[in-house]
């Protein structure tokens, strides 16, 4: 008996996409029921009901195009999941509603000036929709007619019979449509599309009636059925693109492959005028619906006097955004000022958000967020480990003990076991210091470090000769 | 009282679906029609000799009369700019239909349904957006 070579066909390749795990990546939205009512735990969120109730109000509102050019902020302190309500917003909003977030020190850029830079995160949040429309013929191909002229040279004539399973009719073809029909590989069996105004042939599959006509097909080989209906067909789409995208698209000095390289550089204010006054003539025909989006600044306090005097100004336009903004600092100077003021806001400004404030979480959300974050990881946990982990988090914080559980992973790993045991994590706490323990240790033996200004009485001397 | 109430909605929702299917059928119809007469408009076109007499029917009724050929085209080309402006016609009557109908069960209006839409200029804008 001959034993068959094995051949080895060409590999298939899959691609899996591969996500990185972040700080917020378990978040799929607010976790409220349709009474807005919030759930304990759900869509990766724990604890915090009551701004999460009010986070979907406003969500709400949002969606209904109600609200244009609000602020809302956000105010806690460190880790009691700021920006985890915001992304869960994000996610609640879907794909339709332009989110555009942002941290506040991204507005210092040597490139850009900070009012530039905070417009275009102003217009990256606005959302225009259009439709676009086209005439499609779209049917099963029955047969497909070729006239070459005797000569050899010169212009074909044929003819092309499509049909859906309501009607069938005859196409003259001219030289260009043949010429399209050989590229594509047309046949009798295929069901294809044809664009009217451009005369563009694609190819969607093959019939399911004939998929007996061969006994060997290729594995790229689609069956669908035979269309219905009516064999031209309108189809529309509509997009939704922002606001910003049309700007770089039109500002002359680049065009769109701008969009793409994302270095856009400073847009005139012609452009956006004109732009703006494009978007309200089509506004006013019917032709586009503005979408007022959401934007997010995470760390508002690292905004300067300026930039909250551009944001009291831009939320007045008619086209603004709902403004978002999350801050974890209480009374504190302003920036660029030497004046207080409560979260580092000028009054003024405050005085036109809604302040959503977020509470520390308890021990028993801890371990509910410590929970999900393990699945989120992939890490298996024992139950007193995770004990020990949600005390540790209260000694020291959640994103301390957030990032003891990847460690104590990898020790778990290296024990070759599963599950992570007290054991690890105890490892993973010598291993790495916490914030108080680092500083109790700077405290002890400062001495032995370098540039000690501890005795010094001012440290502007240091500053000066270093 | 409140049953009748919802009878009442049930037999307005199911009549509205059913005006949408009739529409739809219209419009199929109506595009079978529009086909049959681009393909005699080509057929004459392609076929006949000028001067050339042909037979074809009136649109009322099953009877045949023998035109000249030019005449004959020019009446299916009005027949067919007809049947066009019938076309959009129905297609729109069938967006307020759908929209009467979501309306009645209580769904929300489509996104961006009832928009017109751009030529040219934001054609370009779509193509470079979405290529």
């Amino acid at each position: 008996m001959a034993t068959i070579p094995s051949v080895k066909v060409a590999e298939v390749r899959e691609f899996s996409r591969i996500e990185r795990i972040g700080t917020h990546s378990h978040i799929r939205g607010l976790g409220l029921d349709d009474a807005l009512e919030p759930r304990e735990v759900s869509q990766g969120m724990v604890g915090q009901l009551s701004a999460r109730r009010a986070a979907g109000v406003v969500l709400e509102m949002i969606r209904e195009g109600k609200i244009a050019g609000r602020a809302v902020l956000i105010a806690g302190q460190p880790g009691t999941g700021k920006t985890a309500i915001a992304m869960g917003m994000a996610q609640a909003l879907g794909d339709n509603t332009p989110f555009t977030s942002m941290a506040g020190s991204e507005i210092y850029s040597l490139e850009m000036s900070k009012t530039e830079a905070l417009t275009q995160a102003f217009r990256k949040s606005i959302g225009v929709r259009i439709k676009e429309e086209t005439e499609i013929i779209e049917g099963e191909v029955v047969e497909v007619q070729i006239d070459r002229p005797a000569t050899g040279t010169g212009a074909k004539v044929g003819k092309l019979t499509l049909k859906t399973t309501d009607m069938e009719t005859v196409y003259d073809l001219g030289n260009k449509m043949i010429e399209s029909l050989i590229k594509e590989k047309a046949q009798a069996g295929d069901v294809i599309t044809i664009d009217k105004a451009t005369g563009k042939i694609s190819k969607l599959g093959r019939s399911f009636t004939r998929a007996r006509d061969y006994d060997a097909t290729g594995p790229q080989t689609r069956f669908v059925q035979c269309p219905e209906g009516e064999l031209q067909k309108r189809k529309e789409v509509t997009h939704t693109v922002t606001l910003h995208e049309i700007d770089v698209i039109n500002s002359r000095t680049q065009g769109f492959l701008a969009l793409f390289s994302g270095d856009t550089g400073e847009i005139k204010s012609e452009v956006r005028d004109q732009i703006n006054s494009k978007v309200g003539e089509w506004r006013e025909e019917g032709k586009a619906e503005i979408v007022p989006g959401v934007l997010f600044i995470d760390e508002v306090h690292m905004l300067d006097m300026e930039c909250f005097s551009f944001l009291n100004r831009a939320l007045e336009d008619d086209m603004a955004p709902v403004l978002i903004m999350a801050t974890n600092r209480g009374i504190t100077k302003i920036r660029g000022t030497k004046y207080r003021s409560p979260h580092g806001i000028p009054i003024d400004l405050l005085d036109r958000m809604v302040i959503i404030a977020t509470q520390p979480y308890e021990e028993k959300e801890m371990k509910q967020i410590l929970k999900i974050r393990c699945e989120e990881e992939d890490a298996e946990m024992t139950e007193d480990a995770l004990l020990v982990l949600t005390r540790l988090s209260l000694e020291t914080s959640l994103r301390y003990a957030i990032q003891l559980i990847t460690v104590a992973n990898l020790i778990a790993r290296k024990r070759k076991v599963m599950e992570i045991a007290v054991e690890d994590i105890k490892k993973a706490y010598t291993l790495f210091l916490d914030e108080t323990r680092s500083t109790q240790y700077l405290k002890d033996i400062q001495d032995e470090f370098m540039f000690n200004e501890e005795d010094e009485p001012k440290s502007d001397i240091a500053m000066e000769t270093s | 009282m409140d049953l009748e109430k919802t009878q009442q909605l049930i037999l307005q929702t199911e009549a509205a679906a059913h005006k949408i299917f009739v529409t739809r059928d219209e419009l199929v119809a109506l595009d079978f029609k529009r086909q049959k007469t681009r393909e005699a408009f080509r057929a004459l076109k392609n076929d006949t000799l000028p001067g050339e007499k042909a037979w074809m029917t009136l649109s009322i009724g099953n009877i045949f009369v023998k035109t000249r050929a030019s005449k004959a085209q020019n009446l299916l080309e009005r027949e067919m700019k007809e049947i066009d402006q019938e076309i959009s016609d129905g297609r729109n009557k069938l967006k307020e239909q759908v929209k009467h109908l979501r309306d009645l069960e209580g769904k929300p209006e489509l996104k961006g349904f009832d928009l017109k839409p751009i030529t040219n200029e934001a054609e370009v804008i779509m193509q470079a957006l979405f290529k």
